[in-house]
């Protein structure tokens, strides 16, 4: 399964593959509003999955206003019994952000490991203290390998 | 019993019944909750696939929330216990792995620890049979849920992979909700679906194919006499509630099957009434449900 992601992150953030089918736009909407809002905004994430910039930036392509469409009873059913009865589960964006300075500190976050973006590529087993036990040295710099967990940081 | 609480992000979105029944499902087992208000998404596998180093640091915080509190911690999504499990793997195979993720986390203050004081995250399933244990739950219950057939539905992120979700120390945790219906006084239907894939995660991807799973689990344990579903995964819950009257549309026939999530279960059980346990807020009536508590003349 990790190999899968794998292959989704280089066909997606390194060669912006974009099909109806491959999830690139899901995947893009989540991650921004994590950011933004720190827990998840799933009307806004609804949206935004189906027609990237409907606020603005892009024209949603028919498909993606087919989907929207299709939705529709889904949210009314919801309104009706009490699930998405709201207007932060309605309206996409009046999802509130995380307390304090919660949501400052998850933006930095997200500035350092997508400027660093280090990732395994691997089979993880056991820990490295387990290692450490057995010999093995483990205290590398993350972009170097060790004998069971191999790393590699790409940008 | 104190723990240090995540909710997630759907129980307190589209599944705000599951969040309300927790609270009053702990009060009633003895369990004080500490709610990780301050903590991230899990990013639920998403942002894993976008960058992984980002889902590793987000959850570490989450972990680093939690160890400042003492506490072992909680959580009740299988998703969440799924992603922040994967997360939690690679930070623990790697101190200097941990080291960088942890650089992130010091200007708030935070670190995360592997293994401090024997660190855990659990779903409240795994918490339930493991460490507040199935006859005590026994014990508990006040209205024994005689002739409900429940079928078990435990989403992927509970299931698989095992090596990662700590099947070698616990080889039966995806029988605990077996264990969990019959200490209620349940009885357990076996169906084909309980272990598959509900079809949430490429339900805005592939919406025919991810309806077709979950028509087809819930028409499977229909076929098999179930009076409902329980779940310990609020995504689960969407696609197989929520979605429900869709998925019908697609595998071509009437369904009409309650799913209910764990705690609902566990409260009915308890003593707390459907309303309490905000049953009626879910799409697929729960009618059948509660005639059959009303049959059992409790």
């Amino acid at each position: 399964m990790d190999q899968i992601m794998r292959l989704r992150r280089l066909a997606g953030n390194d060669h912006e593959i974009d099909d109806q089918n491959n999830g690139h736009r899901h995947e893009q909407a989540f991650v921004k509003i994590i950011e933004s809002k720190g827990t998840l905004d799933e009307s806004l994430l609804l949206q935004e999955s189906f027609a990237p910039g409907v606020k603005g930036k892009l024209v949603p392509r028919p498909s993606a206003i087919k989907g929207l469409l299709e939705s529709i009873p889904t949210a009314v059913r919801g309104i009706r019994t009490g699930k998405m009865r709201s207007l932060s589960k309605l309206i996409p964006g009046v999802h509130p952000k995380l307390p304090g300075d919660s949501q400052e500190n998850v933006k930095k976050i997200y500035e350092r490991a997508e400027e660093s973006r280090v990732q395994f590529n691997l089979y993880i087993s056991g820990t490295d203290e387990e290692m450490s036990e057995a010999g093995v040295a483990t205290e590398q710099a993350p972009a170097e390998a060790t004998d069971s967990t191999e790393q590699e940081a790409t940008t | 019993m104190k723990l240090a609480y995540w909710p997630g992000c759907v129980s307190r979105g589209f599944t705000t019944e599951l969040h309300g029944s927790m609270a009053l499902v702990a009060e009633e087992l003895g369990i004080e909750l500490q709610t990780l208000d301050r903590a991230n998404c899990c990013g639920a596998g998403v942002i894993a696939e976008h960058n992984q180093e980002l889902a590793d640091t987000l959850n570490a915080r989450t972990f680093a929330l939690a160890q400042e509190t003492g506490l072992a911690m909680m959580n009740i999504c299988s998703t969440c216990q799924g992603a922040m499990s994967e997360c939690q793997e690679r930070l623990d195979a790697n101190a200097a792995y941990r080291k960088h993720i942890n650089e992130a986390l010091s200007g708030e203050g935070l670190e995360y620890v592997a293994g401090k004081d024997g660190f855990t995250n659990k779903n409240f399933l795994w918490l339930l049979v493991e460490d507040i244990g199935i006859e005590t739950l026994r014990s508990k219950v006040k209205r024994p849920l005689e002739g409900l057939r429940v079928g078990p539905f435990y989403g992927c992120y509970v299931l698989r992979p095992k090596p990662r979700l700590g099947y070698d120390e616990h080889p039966e945790r995806d029988l605990y909700l077996e264990q969990v219906i019959d200490a209620v006084g349940g009885q357990v239907v076996d169906y084909d679906g309980a272990r598959k894939c509900c079809g949430f995660p490429v339900i805005t991807m592939n919406r025919e194919t991810s309806l077709t799973q979950a028509g087809t689990h819930v028409g499977d344990a229909i076929d098999s006499g179930a009076d409902c579903l329980v779940t310990p995964c609020p995504l689960c819950h969407l696609n197989l509630d929520l979605q429900q009257p869709e998925a019908a549309k697609v595998v071509g026939r009437d369904l009409g099957l309650a799913v209910l999530h764990l705690p609902q279960l566990i409260g009915l059980a308890l003593g707390l009434e459907p309303k309490q346990l905000g049953m009626q807020k879910h799409i697929a009536s729960t009618e059948r449900v509660v005639e059959r508590l009303t049959g059992a003349n409790v």
